[in-house]
């Protein structure tokens, strides 16, 4: 719990008293008790996608072909997880590119947030505004997949926006830059502060 | 100004006080022009509000975050004279902090395009979903002709002969609303460029993207029912942040925001 005023920019050292006494990490976003996972994952490269540490891109202009750069993580069944992780759109030459799938395994996408070559996140099933979006700017995702009542919810910048609802399980994480069917390259966009929790 | 240690022993009894009360909200002082003040109107929204005593900034940027180092995230750039934001539906049991950095520097003049009278807005939406090359758009560093004299925008006496100038905006041939903006940089410290539109009905101009330093060409896409836009395009640099404040949300169990 956040308990002290701070006035922004006093030291370092002011501020690790505050800390020490009573400053915890709350990033995760819903009720927990959460714990902290690290599932295993797979980039998959395929096409012009390509991976640089943080960095993802695509740099083909196809509209037909398969495109992407993304982190698969491991398959889950049971329980409510969550990912959270910031993204910033470096550059975008391209058009409906997705950022962040939850997938049903076996299945097909579920919950795919895009980006427009308007500038805004959108929803690639239902096309759904999420919320504007200032390319070259970061922005936080967050999802939680609920396995028990089969829905995943979108938070974008700490705000619910929606929900997705009758997944069939099992579910895995996606994230990076994949074209979706009427999209195309090229984009570059920085991916950080990946976390993921459980319930 | 207080001293370091006074400073710090006010913090300390602020601390232990402040870690008595179940659902504290702070504001920190400020020692820059821009003060950010905020209310919660229900238990899982916070309305934000900003004053700032400098005549010089362009606008602001409004951030949060939900540790108190960060990372902080923008939730808008705004114009001066827009000074509130209401940030909804927000996340249960948890304290949001909150900042406002003003930023600075010359616009370019605008440029205005507008799509062709004979475009049905059946076709401009038709063409919308279909992929188009926009490839052209990524943001690039094309060599200009002549040089030019580059001139501080952080000099009030040389901000304005910083701008950047030669700004134009055509509709990309290859496609029913991708505007191609160019433009020459005159700045030889900003930290990027601000791409803003205003759209036929906007009240003013939005920020819609940042490019890099040296970067003079990207490529902005119009959409349905978007006919006609203004554009400028601003060097920039960040100034000193506002005051931060803090806000803590209700429980889960509370709950009620709605979902579109």
């Amino acid at each position: 719990m956040y308990c002290k005023k701070q006035p922004y920019g006093y030291s370092l050292g002011t501020l690790a008293i505050a800390t020490g006494l009573c400053l915890a990490a709350h990033a995760q976003v819903a009720n927990g008790p959460w714990t902290s996972e690290s599932p295993g994952y797979k980039v998959q490269l395929v096409g012009s996608g390509w991976n640089s540490g943080n960095q993802w891109g695509i740099t083909s202009t196809s509209t037909s072909t398969e495109q992407r750069a993304e982190r698969r993580y491991d398959s889950f069944s049971t329980g409510t997880h969550q990912f959270e992780g910031y993204v910033t759109v470096n550059s975008l030459g391209g058009d409906r590119i997705c950022l962040k799938q939850t997938f049903q395994d076996g299945t097909g996408p579920w919950t795919m947030i895009a980006v427009s070559k308007s500038g805004y996140l959108y929803a690639v099933e239902n096309g759904d505004h999420l919320a504007n979006y200032t390319v070259g700017s970061n922005v936080r995702i967050n999802t939680i997949c609920y396995t028990g009542s089969a829905k995943d919810a979108i938070w974008i910048n700490g705000s619910l926006i929606e929900y997705t609802m009758n997944g069939t399980p099992p579910y895995y994480h996606k994230f990076g830059t994949y074209r979706t069917g009427s999209g195309a390259g090229p984009i570059t966009a920085t991916w950080t502060g990946i976390k993921f929790w459980y319930k | 100004m207080k001293s370091f240690t006074a400073f710090t022993l006010t913090c300390c009894v602020t601390v232990l006080v402040g870690c008595s009360n179940p659902a504290p909200r702070h504001v920190s002082e400020t020692e820059t022009g821009v003060q950010l003040t905020a209310t919660m109107p229900s238990r899982f929204d916070v309305a934000l509000t900003w004053q700032d005593a400098s005549s010089a900034c362009a606008g602001h940027i409004l951030e949060f975050a939900t540790e108190q180092n960060g990372p902080y995230t923008p939730l808008g750039f705004f114009p001066r004279g827009h000074n509130i934001f209401t940030h909804p539906r927000l996340i249960p049991d948890t304290t949001f902090f909150y900042r406002v950095r003003p930023y600075f520097g010359p616009a370019s003049d605008p440029a205005e395009v507008s799509l062709p009278p004979s475009l049905s807005d059946v076709d401009y939406a038709a063409r919308y979903s279909q992929p188009e090359d926009y490839s052209w758009g990524a943001p690039e560093t094309l060599a200009v002709k002549s040089p030019t004299e580059l001139k501080s925008i952080r000099d009030a006496r040389t901000s304005a002969a910083a701008a950047p100038g030669n700004l134009k905006a055509v509709i990309a041939p290859q496609t029913v609303s991708g505007v191609h903006l160019t433009w020459i940089g005159h700045d030889t410290n900003a930290e990027g460029y601000l791409i803003e539109m205003k759209a036929e009905n906007d009240s003013d101009y939005q920020v819609c993207a940042l490019v890099s330093p040296k970067i003079n060409s990207f490529g902005w896409s119009l959409a349905p029912p978007q006919r006609k836009a203004s554009f400028r395009v601003r060097a920039y640099y960040i100034g000193q942040p506002s005051n931060l404040i803090s806000e803590k949300t209700g429980p889960e169990s509370e709950v009620n925001y709605a979902i579109h």
